[in-house]
Parts: structure tokens; C-alpha cells; sequence
């Protein structure tokens, strides 16, 4: 069926051809056999489209008004309704989730879970065996004052070589002894910004924080630490603990 | 127009010009009488068949005459009648009712048990699913599902159009035919 016989056979029903362009298709119509299907196939197709709001409004009320109104397209209609109604009812295909094919997979595979078990295993205890307990590097920091300070009694900064997979242990003497109950928190200062570090211990004469090495690499940073108080108040401690990484 | 029916030796007459064997000249009487009624039903027309029976009425009258002198395939013949009869209704054809309403969902729900019932009886399995997957889904979509199912099934897509409208048109009379029983 040519391409343009299906575009004449639509716009036939849907009533955009002139009177001699009608005349000229019907009466091929009653002796074309391969015309005259396409006419079957056209009408169920338009009832498709109309069903699905898909026909313009001209369209849609042409086709309304006249295949449609005809006992044949009352009757192909409901077909139509009743056959998309029963597709649409089938329970579609469901998609099986990764896990379901993983378990199919596995079921037709025996050998592979085992298999998998057995690697994992071997992987975790490699790397067991192998990582580096992360140990910790105890340091004593002494508090030093701020820098525009004119007295110059102030120490020069830590020097430490940190090995990797370490934790920097600083245990930080505190220029004077705080209440009982007082709280502290301490930052890194890396000179490029300021972030929080761990305190694991802390009295009223020391505050312990740890630093994994992997925050640490080679460069100068400061340590300053915060007091808060029983009461709520808060009391920054001027200066810090200084040190370098080599 | 004519709504007698044609005498017995004028309907045998009409019969040996359509065709000289008896069954093919009726296969293309239920044809261009098939036609008829599909074209008058695109014109809109309410009563397809009882005026594509006085098509067939006023050519058989006219039988001797055609016998003498058309020349030319019989159907056109019958189309130029229909014509001038779809003419003279709309010359008394009242104004447009509106359209008749959608199928509701009661009556879809019987034809859908009548078209399950039919599809048992006349379909295989590779069919039943062949004709609901063609009209699973919207739109593109449904484009889409309709070339997946011509590219498995190793046709075109106009092939696989085709298929499916000889599938409904088996369905169809089946169809009508539950729902008769189910009125009576």
C-alpha cells in the first residue's frame, strides 16, 4: 500500500478531501482490494488516536460526527475500548531488580557464590594482615603566646616528622588551671582555614587531641584551643600551640 | 427507491453477471454489498445495510438493461445507485444528533469477557498475545512496541497492521455474537 493511498484513506475519514477526491476513492474503494483493507485498518487506527485525544479538534468532531455516529463505528469503537482495556489490564513484564538477577545468576551458576565467598574472604584478610595498625604519636605541645607578642619568650614551634597511617596524639598544656567542669574545644589552623580537631582527653592543666596524619602534611599549623565554662561563658586562650610537620 | 426485493429470476440474473460460477458471483455480491455498507457508514449514514439492500434492490431491477449494455466492472455500477440514494436521504435526512455517547465501562467489561471468550476460541497463544501487545501502551511508546513486535515476528510494519486487522475482523462477529447471548 502506497504511503499516499494511507494519507488518502485518512483524510477520506476524516472528511478533508473534496467531492471529486471523494468520489475517485470510493469508487476505487469498491474494487481495490488492498485499498479497500486499509480502510479497515484506518477506521481502527483513528479510533485509537481519537480515544487517545491525539486528533485535532476539527479532526475529532468530523470523525464524531460521522464514522463514528454510523452502528459500525459505535461497534468498532467499543471494540476497540474493550480490546485496549484488556492489553491494558495484563500485568506488565516486571523488570527483575539487580539482586533478583544476581540470585538467578547464582542459581544457574553454583560454583560462583562459593567462588565469591572464598575471594572475599582471602581480600579481607589481606588486607588485614597488611594495613599498618594506625597508630597514634604522642607529642607534647607547649602553649605559645601570639606572635606580635614583644616579650620573645616564646619556644620555638614543635618540629615533627609524622610517619603516614599515623594519628598525631598532642597533649596540650594549658597556660593556667580552669574550673572543674570546664569544657574545651580546639581548631587546626592550617593558615588556610580553621577546622575542628578530636579531643579525646581533658582536666583542668591539659587538653589531649588526636590529628590523623592524613590532615597533617608537611607545613606549619596552629593549634587553638577554647575554655567553656561551667556557667556557659566561653574564654578563647590567646595564642596557641604552634608546630611544623616536616 | 426500491425496498422490494428482486424477483427470484432477476436476483439469478444479477448473480450470472457478476460472476458465471454461482458461489464466486455470491462472494462478490457479500463483497460489494460489504462495501456499500462501509462506504455509506463513513457518509455517516444510520441505516448501512438497509440501504446498501436497496442498492442492491434497484440494480437488480435494472438487470436486463445492464445485461444489454454496461460495460465496466459491476461494482462501480452499484457505487453509482449508492451514491444517488445516499443523495436523496440526505435530501430528508434530519439534523445531526450528537454524538453517541463512549461505551461505558459495563459495557466494555462484557465485551471484554465476550472478546476473552472469542480470543480462547479463535486465537492461538502467539496471536492472543500478539494482538494485546499491539495495543499495550501510548503514543510513541506504542510505536515503539508495535516495530519490536514486526521485527520479531520478521514483517513489516504494514504487514503486521494488516495481520492484526484480519485477527479483529474474526474476532469482531464472534463478539457480537456473545453479547447477543448474553442480552437474550
Amino acid at each position: 500500500m502506497a504511503l499516499t493511498d494511507q494519507a488518502t484513506i485518512r483524510q477520506y475519514l476524516l472528511g478533508t478531501l473534496n467531492d471529486d477526491e471523494q468520489q475517485q476513492i470510493e469508487e476505487r474503494l469498491m474494487i481495490e482490494d488492498e485499498l479497500f483493507e486499509e480502510l479497515e485498518i484506518s477506521k481502527g487506527e483513528l479510533i485509537e488516536e481519537y480515544r487517545a485525544g491525539e486528533l485535532n479538534r476539527t479532526e475529532q468532531t468530523w470523525f464524531e460526527e460521522h464514522y463514528l455516529s454510523s452502528n459500525e463505528g459505535q461497534e468498532r469503537q467499543a471494540f476497540v475500548a474493550a480490546i485496549d482495556y484488556l492489553a491494558h489490564q495484563r500485568p506488565e513484564p516486571v523488570k527483575p531488580s539487580i539482586f533478583e538477577r544476581l540470585r538467578s545468576f547464582f542459581k544457574t551458576q553454583p560454583w560462583v557464590p562459593a567462588t565469591i565467598a572464598a575471594a572475599a574472604v582471602i581480600v579481607i584478610a589481606t588486607l588485614i594482615i597488611s594495613r599498618p595498625p594506625q597508630t597514634s604519636y604522642p607529642v607534647t605541645l607547649t602553649h605559645t603566646l601570639p606572635t606580635r607578642s614583644t616579650e620573645g619568650t616564646n619556644p620555638l614551634p614543635s618540629r615533627i616528622t609524622l610517619p603516614p597511617n599515623t594519628k598525631l596524639r598532642a597533649s596540650l598544656e594549658l597556660p593556667k588551671q580552669f574550673p572543674q567542669g570546664t569544657r574545651f574545644t580546639v581548631k587546626l589552623d592550617n593558615q588556610s582555614e580553621t577546622k575542628p580537631v578530636n579531643v579525646i582527653e581533658q582536666n583542668e592543666r591539659q587538653v589531649t587531641v588526636e590529628i590523623p596524619a592524613s590532615d597533617l602534611p608537611r607545613g606549619e599549623y596552629l593549634l587553638k584551643v577554647t575554655a567553656e565554662m561551667a556557667d556557659g561563658t566561653q574564654e578563647e586562650i590567646p595564642g596557641g600551640y604552634r608546630f611544623d610537620i616536616k | 427507491m426500491s425496498k422490494q426485493f428482486p424477483s427470484k429470476e432477476a436476483f439469478e440474473k444479477l448473480l450470472c453477471w457478476l460472476h458465471s460460477d454461482r458461489d464466486q458471483a455470491g462472494e462478490k455480491y457479500e463483497k460489494i454489498r460489504l462495501r456499500l455498507i462501509r462506504i455509506f457508514s463513513c457518509r455517516s449514514c444510520p441505516d448501512t445495510e438497509d440501504l446498501a439492500d436497496q442498492t442492491m434492490n434497484v440494480v437488480s431491477s435494472r438487470i436486463d438493461w445492464l445485461i444489454e449494455n454496461y460495460k465496466g466492472d459491476p461494482a462501480l455500477y452499484f457505487y453509482g445507485v449508492a451514491k444517488k440514494i445516499w443523495l436523496e436521504v440526505q435530501k430528508k435526512k434530519p439534523p445531526p444528533e450528537p454524538p453517541p455517547p463512549p461505551p461505558d465501562i459495563y459495557e466494555i467489561e462484557q465485551r471484554c469477557s465476550c472478546l476473552e471468550q472469542c480470543m480462547e476460541r479463535h486465537l492461538s497463544g502467539t496471536e492472543r498475545d500478539m494482538v494485546l501487545r499491539y495495543q499495550e501502551k501510548t503514543k510513541q511508546e506504542k510505536i515503539k512496541v508495535r516495530k519490536q513486535i514486526a521485527t520479531e515476528l520478521g514483517i513489516s510494519i504494514n504487514a503486521l497492521r494488516i495481520r492484526v486487522c484480519h485477527i479483529h475482523a474474526r474476532l469482531r462477529p464472534c463478539i457480537e455474537q456473545c453479547l447477543q447471548l448474553i442480552e437474550s
